[in-house]
């Protein structure tokens, strides 16, 4: 009964994506429409990739890594630099800038148990410092003509495997194998024992450094990857892009029922979570609810989704406060 | 033993005083360096600038002692802002300034008691209430920014109390005295030291009968409250407030670094008000400084990252060792102090040997990250002095006799500038432009014509002496790339006419630019040319300088028209007539007939209102017909055009015919992919200009038209237009840069793009 409960609970975010759909078929008949249901997943992909790698910090008992946004823009701008090394190594060239600045993260979060959040705000104003300085606050464009890398490169954005888009495919991928890394590995279980009590970690032999560290690493991947198609969308690399991921990333992380606190959560409940997020914003721009607006709404969902997640935990006797 | 136990002391007194030793030891250093840096009046513009973070950050260490976090701040002191000087109209200083506290306190009792009695993890509920408050200031303000005229009050918060002592006008008074009266309670009153006790020991606390929860209460009601009063003091300060969210966002930012470098710590039960202040000093004098080397914001948040980074791994690696230790007899913590941990312990090798790495570790690393940050300023230095303001007095200056500057050419081929083009013909103003719809042309007369008939302020007077080694202040806007060729065309012009150019970045934030605009009335400059971050907050700033004598230019964004009283004129794209010029060419694509939808630009800015007014006034006059079906911001981001876009495609299908952007960048990217999914071939999309996006969007015929907006031109016009003043010519009020408007047939000749 209770393991019905819980399941019912994890999955929760499930019944108000749901009740969404409902009212948007109510608002309006285009709304449940496949290409409609595209452009919701489409609106949230990039998010979705993001949200992915964020799960993990959070989950390991992190909070947040306010760098994520920085390393998107990092990864981006790499990129585009490296194009005349060809696109495959131009991309692997992005992702090692960003997954560096994951691991700098990493290693001081793990080694020395900085604050993270401080520290990744730190990573972040440095980081902002020195792209505006390398690139003199100008945005990097690739050689678009035919046939170039660079051409290649913007295109990625604009593939479609199937009847789907490269980007939902590749958030739907990195989602799925982040459940399965998170609840089948040997890395996922450590990060759940790190996130629920770290000096319990530590006394059952974890390596708690290195799990924090991949943990890191884990985040920055995803962010870079993140960072990749917000350049390849743009055609430009700029040390702005990705402005604003991480708030909504840990918005999308803990409505999907990924507890602050650590430990408590799935990759499932992470794409609830996303859902939620496209779907309020798509229903709300039908019934032409301004900008302005919708923050309002988007705040008062945010906190009466995560208040309802406590409450239930309360009510089970398995509060994390 | 002694000597060690004395060093370890020191060691601690040093870290217990670091916010102060930075103070002294940055302003010693700027003080020796920094040109225009040491004068009791630049002294008065740091207290003065610290003044809005200060206050918020006294809130924000109380939330810090209690263990908790508070990210609504920033949020907070842009409503409360916003309330002070809306309702100041209405309800009077005394009234507005109330009713703001209170909706402040208000911000606060929510927050805790969700946090209290709902028990919510304090970060979640402060990031939601944070985009609540934001939208709730958004929907007050509606995007656009408040101002009072009525500037007594703003006075007499900046006057100096004593002639001759600049240093303490009401303002910073006012913010020490609520220091010292939070630092006094916390640390020498009941509540004050329980406090504390709550936040450092909550088991403590429970046994000695202290309700947590009440505290807690009080912690959140406390740090809205001062968020708000802060809010409240700035925008009394300024008369006005602006809606640009960038304000709350570094408000939040610089005040969470702040605290963290003052001491006090994110798990509780530590943090002092005094230290927090300091901090808040001390990075207000980095961005002072660093602003008087002529460098930009990227040396800024580069510094201020690394001071944070420094601090946040000394915290980690101080309670590393303290973890390492903990357990251990006092004597033998003091030998592994003194390094002979390994051999009194454990005779074990091995063991001494992690024993030892592990203790190198964190040293290493700060190391590195110090070596890394001295190479990165230095070369950033040199970087910047070997192109940068500073080198440029030293360029032989030329004459303008020998140059002609209507030959000069940007980067995409076109001149900076034009022959002055004939005054345009300004309609009649309505009665009261308020009551009329939003529809009606009339509604925005004082925005569109802001500066044509305004009456100026006494002026000084030209020297008549020609532009030639005059000295010239940019008060930038901000970092953008359409900034960066600004700058190019306004030092190419600058260096034409034999003109010293220094730069101030303001970040978009009008916290910033208003200690900018006092270190440029310090420095005494021949010229300065404000582009203002806000338009209507751009008063008080326009009304100093001219109170202080100094001639000024705006350029760029229009200001209002209260604004334009007190500079010499205003140079800029007209962004009105542009818009008006580009709906025509819009609506005769399209017939005159069919459904439209705007994408707006960012809230807080000028064109939010210009290229969306624009438009819809022009087309209901020119092609009553046209519906317009939507309209609304995405904050200019690619993926949030696409989610709006796409909605609205599916929700009007084919009754939608066209779209008009405000921006050519994100938005025509976003706007063309959201098009590209849905496969409508036939949809007319014109754009506000010319960056290398939209020109080639146009050549590629996914745009119908663009309007030519040259950065470069921008800037030159502004340096050209002071030239005249120098030379003794007499400006118009208004001065605006060519009209046009690109299309396909004409693009080639406007690319390159400049940015």
């Amino acid at each position: 009964m209770r393991s019905l409960l819980s399941r019912i609970g994890t999955l929760g975010i499930y019944g108000v994506a749901l009740l969404l759909l409902a009212v948007g078929r109510l608002v309006s008949i285009d709304f449940l429409t496949v290409s409609n249901m595209l452009t919701v997943l489409n609106g949230v992909a990039l998010l979705g990739i993001v949200a992915s790698g964020m799960a993990f910090v959070t989950y390991s008992g992190h909070m947040a890594d306010l760098s994520l946004p920085a390393i998107m823009a990092f990864s981006g701008i790499i990129t585009v630099a490296s194009l005349p090394l060809g696109l495959g190594l131009a991309l692997l060239c992005g992702i090692a800038a960003g997954m560096s600045v994951g691991g700098l993260n990493g290693f001081v979060v793990g080694r020395f148990r900085a604050n993270p959040i401080l520290w990744t705000l730190a990573v972040a104003f440095f980081m902002e410092g020195f792209m505006r300085f390398t690139w003199s606050n100008n945005q990097v464009y690739p050689d678009i003509t035919p046939g170039s890398a660079g051409h290649a490169f913007i295109g990625i954005f604009r593939s479609d495997i199937g009847p789907l888009p490269l980007i939902i495919v590749v958030m739907l991928l990195m989602l799925g194998i982040g459940q399965l890394i998170m609840t089948q590995t040997r890395f996922g279980r450590e990060s759940r024992y790190i996130g629920s009590s770290r000096a319990a970690a530590e006394t059952s032999g974890i390596h708690v450094p290195r799990v924090v560290m991949m943990n890191f690493l884990v985040a920055a991947f995803a962010a870079s990857v993140a960072g990749i198609f917000i350049t390849s969308m743009n055609k430009l690399g700029v040390f702005y892009l990705g402005q604003g991921y991480e708030f909504q990333a840990v918005t999308a992380v803990v409505i999907g029922g990924v507890m602050l606190s650590g430990g408590r959560g799935n990759m499932l409940g992470v794409l609830g979570g996303v859902l939620v997020i496209g779907l309020l914003t798509n229903i709300m721009t039908f019934m032409a609810i301004t900008s302005f607006r919708q923050n309002i709404v988007t705040g008062i969902v945010f906190i009466v989704v995560v208040g309802l997640q406590q409450y239930r935990l309360r009510v089970g006797g398995r509060s994390d406060q | 033993m002694t000597r060690q136990t004395n060093s370890i002391r020191i060691t601690r007194l040093l870290n217990e005083n670091r916010a102060l030793l930075m103070l002294c030891g940055l302003f010693g250093v700027l003080s020796c360096t920094a040109p225009h840096f040491f004068s009791l009046q630049n002294a008065a513009t740091i207290l003065k600038g610290s003044c809005l973070n200060g206050i918020a950050a006294i809130g924000f260490t109380l939330i810090f002692i209690l263990g908790q976090l508070d990210l609504s701040i920033g949020a907070v002191v842009m409503l409360c802002g916003m309330l002070t000087v809306g309702l100041q109209p209405t309800l009077g200083w005394g009234g507005s300034i109330a009713v703001s506290l209170l909706a402040g306190g208000t911000v606060g009792l929510v927050n805790g008691l969700l946090v209290v009695k709902a028990r919510i993890n304090s970060f979640i509920v402060t990031l939601g209430s944070l985009t609540i408050v934001m939208g709730l200031m958004f929907l007050y303000s509606g995007g656009g920014s408040k101002a009072v005229t009525d500037f007594r009050f703003a006075d007499w918060l900046e006057r100096p109390l004593l002639p001759g002592l600049p240093l303490m006008p009401p303002i910073v008074l006012i913010t020490l005295v609520l220091i010292s009266t939070a630092s006094v309670v916390l640390k020498h009153t009941r509540v004050g030291r329980n406090t504390l006790m709550v936040g450092g020991n909550p088991e403590t606390a429970w046994l000695a009968g202290l309700n947590r929860d009440r505290y807690m209460l009080g912690g959140f009601i406390l740090c809205s409250l001062f968020a708000a009063i802060a809010g409240t003091l700035f925008a009394a300060g300024l008369s006005a407030m602006t809606s640009a969210a960038v304000l709350g966002n570094r408000t939040l930012m610089t005040v969470l670094a702040a605290v963290i470098i003052g001491g006090a710590m994110m798990t509780g039960g530590k943090g002092d008000v005094v230290k927090s202040y300091l901090a808040v000093l001390m990075l207000t004098t980095l961005f002072n400084g660093v602003g008087c080397f002529g460098q930009g914001f990227e040396v800024q948040i580069f510094i201020n990252g690394l001071i944070l980074a420094v601090v946040v791994l000394y915290e980690a690696y101080a309670i590393y060792r303290h973890d390492l230790l903990k357990g251990e007899r006092p004597d033998l913590m003091r030998e592994v102090a003194e390094g002979r941990a390994g051999s009194s312990i454990d005779g074990d090798q091995e063991g001494e040997m992690t024993m030892q790495q592990r203790d190198r570790l964190p040293l290493i690393c700060l190391t590195i990250v110090a070596v890394v940050g001295v190479v990165a300023i230095t070369a950033m230095y040199f970087h910047h002095s070997g192109k940068g303001p500073m080198l440029a007095a030293t360029l032989p200056a030329q004459t303008e006799a020998g140059v002609d500057v209507f030959a000069l050419c940007g980067t995409d081929g076109q001149p900076y500038i034009l022959p002055e083009a004939a005054t345009p013909t300004i309609p009649p103003r309505p009665a009261n432009p308020t009551v009329l719809a939003e529809s009606e042309p009339g509604h925005w007369w004082d925005v569109e014509f802001a500066g044509w008939n305004v009456k100026k302020a006494p002026m000084p007077a030209s020297p008549g002496d020609g532009p030639s080694g005059k000295r010239i202040v940019l008060l930038k806007a901000g970092d953008h790339p359409y900034w960066t060729a600004y700058v190019n065309g306004f030092k190419a012009m600058a260096n034409a006419y034999g003109m010293v150019p220094k730069i101030y970045n303001g970040n978009w934030n009008l916290d910033l630019q208003a200690q900018q605009t006092e270190q440029a009335i310090n420095e005494r400059p021949d010229m300065v040319v404000l582009a203002p971050v806000d338009a209507t907050g751009c008063t008080p700033l326009l009304r100093r300088l001219n109170k202080a004598g100094i001639p000024c230019l705006t350029s760029n964004t229009t200001p209002c028209d209260e604004a334009m009283k007190y500079c010499l004129a205003w140079t800029g794209p007209d962004d009105w007539g542009q818009f008006r010029m580009l709906a025509r060419t819009f609506a005769d694509k399209l017939g005159k007939r069919g459904g439209y939808a705007v994408v707006r630009h960012m809230p807080g800015s000028s064109p939010f209102f210009a290229r969306t007014y624009a438009p819809i006034t022009e087309l209901g006059r020119y092609a009553p017909e046209m519906k317009l079906l939507a309209m609304d911001t995405a904050n200019l981001e690619t993926e949030k055009t696409m989610q709006l876009v796409s909605a609205w495609l599916t929700k009007y299908g084919p009754e939608l015919k066209g779209l008009i952007l405000a921006g050519d960048g994100f938005s025509m990217t976003g706007t063309l992919e959201a098009v590209k999914k849905s496969g409508r071939e036939d949809l007319i999309i014109v754009a506000a200009g010319n960056s290398k996006t939209g020109m080639d969007s146009v050549k590629a015929g996914d745009a119908l038209a663009i309007t030519y907006q040259s950065a470069e031109g921008d800037g030159a016009i502004a340096v050209h237009s002071a030239a005249q003043w120098f030379k003794g010519e007499s400006l118009k009020p208004v001065i605006y840069l060519p009209k046009h408007i690109i299309t396909g047939a004409d693009v080639d000749s406007y690319m390159p793009a400049q940015w």
